[in-house]
This record gives structure tokens, sequence and C-alpha cells, in this order.
């Protein structure tokens, strides 16, 4: 007996670049999942995704893709997981690989997990942000990220004093 | 005094309010023109300071809104969360508050980042426990 057919969904890009994926792979994006079970009768409009491009969104889909069929994370995982996440910033093979990019498409790519609500990619990219920062001085924080030191005197002193403190013990 | 050219306007208000100090010669006048060259150079201060939060501005890391940037900010904490002497390992999550303006302000607002906190003779000074305490302000503590 043939499988069911799986329902394939349009999506269109802030660059009109345009995406037909299974319905499962998009609704990795609970915003997406939201949107199409608020949508009662078939569509064939596109549906439109005004913060990504089309770049971005074939990275996303690629991870949606890879990871479809996994469960998503429910309201009491997410709660075990804050628990725990601190502890935590290993990334899988395969995920690393994926998000081995160029700085700029790795922020890319957070902010679009952010907007579509794709956690577990959220995760995996501000972990990648965290393990790039971790071990740095702040110095060596502002030469990776592009920014400068624009505290004030009263800041800079506040700073002092914090520096002091492993000390004072 | 000659101002050679290309200097900056600064330069040559600065100038004049020498030339004017020496012209009248009057110690008053001396006194008066330092204290105006010292407020001159606090606002350039603040001036270039300003300009410095403007550049971050358009550092690509500051398009992530501030929840973002606290995920980011959570994650680095593993170094010293749990395991380990709290001291050295709680200065080195504190670096993300000593890097800008707005990173510090964007974890000093976020209260769960700050109510971790170990008691034990390895644990946060006596300066730190007091600042996670108000830093971490109605959130739930772990001790």
């Amino acid at each position: 007996m043939a499988a069911p057919a799986t329902q394939q969904i349009k999506i269109r890009c802030n660059d009109e670049k345009e995406f037909t994926v299974d319905r499962d792979v998009l609704e990795r994006s609970v915003l997406i999942k939201n949107m199409l079970e608020d949508v009662t009768e078939q569509q064939d409009a596109p549906i439109p995704l005004p913060n990504v491009s089309g770049p971005v969104m074939a990275k996303v889909l690629e991870y949606c893709t890879h990871h479809r069929g996994e469960p998503l994370p429910s309201a009491d995982t997410e709660q075990s997981q804050d628990e725990t996440r601190k502890r935590t910033t290993d990334i899988s093979e395969w995920d690393q690989k994926f998000i081995t990019v160029d700085q700029e498409m790795l922020f890319e790519i957070i902010l679009a997990a952010n907007y579509l609500d794709i956690k577990s990619l959220l995760d995996v990219g501000c972990k990648t942000v965290a393990n790039m920062i971790k071990g740095k001085t702040p110095e060596e924080i502002r030469k990776l990220f592009n920014i400068v030191n624009d505290f004030t005197p009263e800041e800079e002193a506040q700073i002092k004093k914090e520096n002091e403190w492993a000390e004072d013990r | 005094m000659t101002i050679r050219p290309g200097y900056s306007r600064c330069a040559v208000a600065a100038c004049t309010i020498i030339m004017m100090a020496h012209a009248s010669e009057g110690l008053e006048d001396v006194a008066a023109a330092r204290d105006k060259i010292d407020k001159e150079i606090e606002a350039l201060q603040e001036c270039i300071r300003a300009l410095r939060s403007a550049r971050n501005h358009l550092a690509p890391i500051s398009c992530f809104p501030s929840e973002v940037l606290v995920h980011v900010f959570e994650y680095t904490q593993d170094e010293w969360t749990g395991t380990g002497p709290f001291p050295p390992e709680f200065s080195k999550w504190l670096t993300v508050t000593h890097v800008s303006q707005n990173w510090r302000c964007v974890a000093l607002s976020c209260a769960s980042l700050w109510s971790t906190i170990s008691i034990s003779q390895h644990s946060y000074t006596k300066g730190a426990v007091e600042a996670a305490l108000e830093r971490s302000k109605l959130s739930p503590l772990s001790l």
C-alpha cells in the first residue's frame, strides 16, 4: 500500500525566493505550525516570511529536514532543559558541521530560528556563539565581534571593582 | 601661537582659550581657562564614548534581541555552574558584562542569570554575593 502523500507547503522569503516543502519539515517551526493550524482551508498562496532571506531559509530547511520526525520540545521538557541548559554546550556532530558557517550566516540563522520559533536550532546557534566567547578576555571578545569599549568612567570603576572580587576572598 | 592647517575645531578652540588666558596674564584667568579646557575635554570624552556606543549598534551581533543575547550568556555560564571553586570561574563568566555597555546592561537586567549562588569556603566573595543578590532581584535563588 502506498504511503499517504505528504502535504506540500509553499513559503516565500523576503527576497521573493520561494520554497515548496513537506509540511512536517516546516512544522519544526512553531510559528509556521501555528499559522498552518489556524488556516482551515488549503491555500495555494505561499506563506510570506518577511524576516528571512532565501539563502538563510535554505540553511534552516536543511536543519529542519535533517531533524524531521524528532519530537518538538513541550513546555515540560523546556522547563527541565532550562534547568540543565547551563551545563550542556555540547553540539552533536551533524549540528556542529551544519553550523560551521561564517559569522554573518551564523547570526542570520540565529535570528531566523528566533523568528520562526525553532528552539533546537536557536540553541545550537547560541551554544556556538557561547563557545566562541568562552575563555576569551573582554578585549578579545570585542575584536571577535567588531565592537569597542564604550563604558563610562563610572562603569569602568565598577568593572575594576568586580575584577577584584576573586582576589578579595 | 600658530595653528597648523588640519587641526580640528576643538584644537583651535583650545588654542584660542590659551591665547586669551596668556594675553590677560591674570592667574584667575589662567585657572578659569584651565577649568574651561577640562570641561571641554570631559564633554569630548563623553562625545567619543557616545560615538563608540553608536558604532557598537552597527556591529552584526547588535542585531540580536536582548532575549537571544541572554540565551547566549546562559550558555557561557556552564564554565562555573555546578562544579569547582567559584571565584575564578565566576569571574570568567563575568567577562560578558565587561565587554560593552549594551552587553552589561542586558546581563545585569536579567535576574535569572544571577540567581545561582554558591555558599561555601570556595564560593563567591562577599562583594560577589551582594551583587548577585541585588542583580537576581525577585528571582528564585539556587544556593
